[in-house]
């Protein structure tokens, strides 16, 4: 019981900390990649905690499902009951058990589908472009002739960059270069799977407002993650005038214009060099992931040991 | 599989080049002969390309004909469209460069970037 309450309250004061700390913190924009991974250990932190409780609650089931009360598993399940013993009994062992199924089935389906459906648009994507693009204009990357100008990649296997002539047309070669460069920082970043998982969770439970927010910070972040990688080729003011080129044309027909999207801070970024992230920062950032990634299991975990710690005490105590 | 694709690119430009409906023998005569082909592996493309429905196939006595969808033109245009259109909502199919920005919004990058360049 306790144990489940436990990663309840847990689970409440990480989202409540996150959404009030990670939304447009500063240190994220200037560490984009520790920014994405920490938004990553909070939303998993979060339903894992969830679960767990769930599972926690269910416990006492144990003896009743295996029935067996005196061999070494039925001695683990009897003690393993006395630690979690909850004032529900049955019907919350139940209800925690069936809440524990329902939330990871529903992140579990929403997961296959979004895989699926990206996959298939992302298939179409490619076996439809390689029927009309030129592959000896620009080195590593599809040219299509379109008028509308539009860079982008289409991730999976095998990658593929795309690149239209109305682009090729605006940008100079240096930008070229950098956009081209941001494109396969994303690749080589898999920064599509880190997109998939945030959106398949935003999909599972769209009225989460934490999961809502990761999904919006993480797809700010890659950005940014991209371009830090890209400028690596090139100068930063570069990247920045690309950005504006392509973002702020006349919009052509069947092109949805972002409002407010990160366009704007990643070109004030480029523009304006912060300094690195201090190393001290970074440490205890990371120091703050790997701790909420443990933390669920080691507090569901806790009677558990617990009881083991207890046992083995009064043994070396009593001989 | 790569060889495949390229077959793919090669025999959707006879087709698109062609004023009727071809069956696999003429569009096999029509490629262009670099190498020996076989005719199942072109009626293989050609099946491929009807089921991802960038052909279309009618009988012409006990044989297939295949002509394109679309124009080669439209083609393109539709699948740019397609990727365009999806930035929005699955943003993790592809990923874009830059989204497209209202005016205003534009407007404000650039006078940011002029700031930077006085």
């Amino acid at each position: 019981m306790i144990a489940a309450l436990a990663l309840v309250g847990f689970a409440f004061a990480v989202r409540t900390t996150a959404l009030r700390m990670l939304p447009d913190a500063a240190w994220a924009r200037r560490a984009p990649r520790l920014g994405v991974l920490t938004w990553q250990a909070v939303t998993v932190a979060v339903p894992v905690s969830v679960v767990l409780a769930g599972l926690a609650l269910a416990v006492p089931l144990l003896p009743a499902v295996t029935g067996d009360t005196t061999g070494i598993l039925g001695a683990c399940a009897f003690l393993l009951r006395e630690h979690y013993e909850t004032p529900g009994g049955i019907a919350a062992g139940v209800a925690g058990l069936a809440g524990a199924l329902a939330l990871s089935g529903r992140l579990a389906v929403s997961l296959a589908g979004e895989l699926r459906v990206v996959r298939r648009l992302r298939a179409r994507q490619r076996d439809g472009l390689a029927l009309v693009s030129r592959t000896d204009l620009v080195p590593g990357a599809w040219v299509i002739e379109d008028h509308r100008a539009a860079i982008f990649c289409i991730p999976g296997h095998p990658a593929q960059v795309v690149v239209t002539t109305a682009a090729l047309s605006v940008l100079t070669p240096e930008q070229r270069v950098l956009a081209l460069a941001h494109e396969q920082a994303h690749l080589s970043g898999r920064h599509h799977l880190a997109l998939t998982f945030a959106a398949a969770a935003r999909r599972a439970l769209p009225r989460s407002r934490l999961l809502a927010a990761a999904a919006t910070e993480i797809a700010t972040l890659v950005e940014m993650h991209a371009d830090d990688r890209a400028v690596g080729c090139g100068e930063r003011s570069d990247l920045a005038a690309a950005l504006v080129k392509l973002a702020g044309g006349p919009r052509p027909e069947g092109v949805l214009a972002a409002n407010g999207g990160p366009a704007v801070q990643r070109v004030q970024r480029l523009l304006a060099t912060g300094p690195a992230l201090p190393l001290r920062q970074r440490w205890s950032i990371q120091l703050g992931v790997a701790a909420l990634s443990v933390a669920p299991l080691l507090i569901a975990a806790a009677p558990a040991i617990e009881a083991i710690l207890r046992d083995y005490c009064s043994t070396a105590l009593h001989t | 599989m790569k060889g495949l694709g390229e077959l793919e690119a090669q025999v959707m430009d006879v087709l698109w080049s062609a004023t009727e409906a071809l069956t696999v023998r003429q569009v096999l005569d029509t490629l262009p002969q670099e190498r020996h082909r076989a005719y199942t592996t072109v009626m293989t493309v050609l099946d491929n390309l009807h089921r991802k429905d960038f052909a279309q196939r009618e009988r012409v006595g006990r044989a297939w004909a295949y002509r394109p969808t679309r124009s080669r033109a439209a083609h393109a245009a539709a699948l740019m469209t397609d990727a365009l259109g999806t930035g929005d909502d699955r943003t993790a199919a592809l990923l874009h460069f830059v989204e497209h920005l209202p005016p205003d919004e534009a407007a404000q990058l650039r006078a940011l970037l002029d700031r930077e360049r006085d």
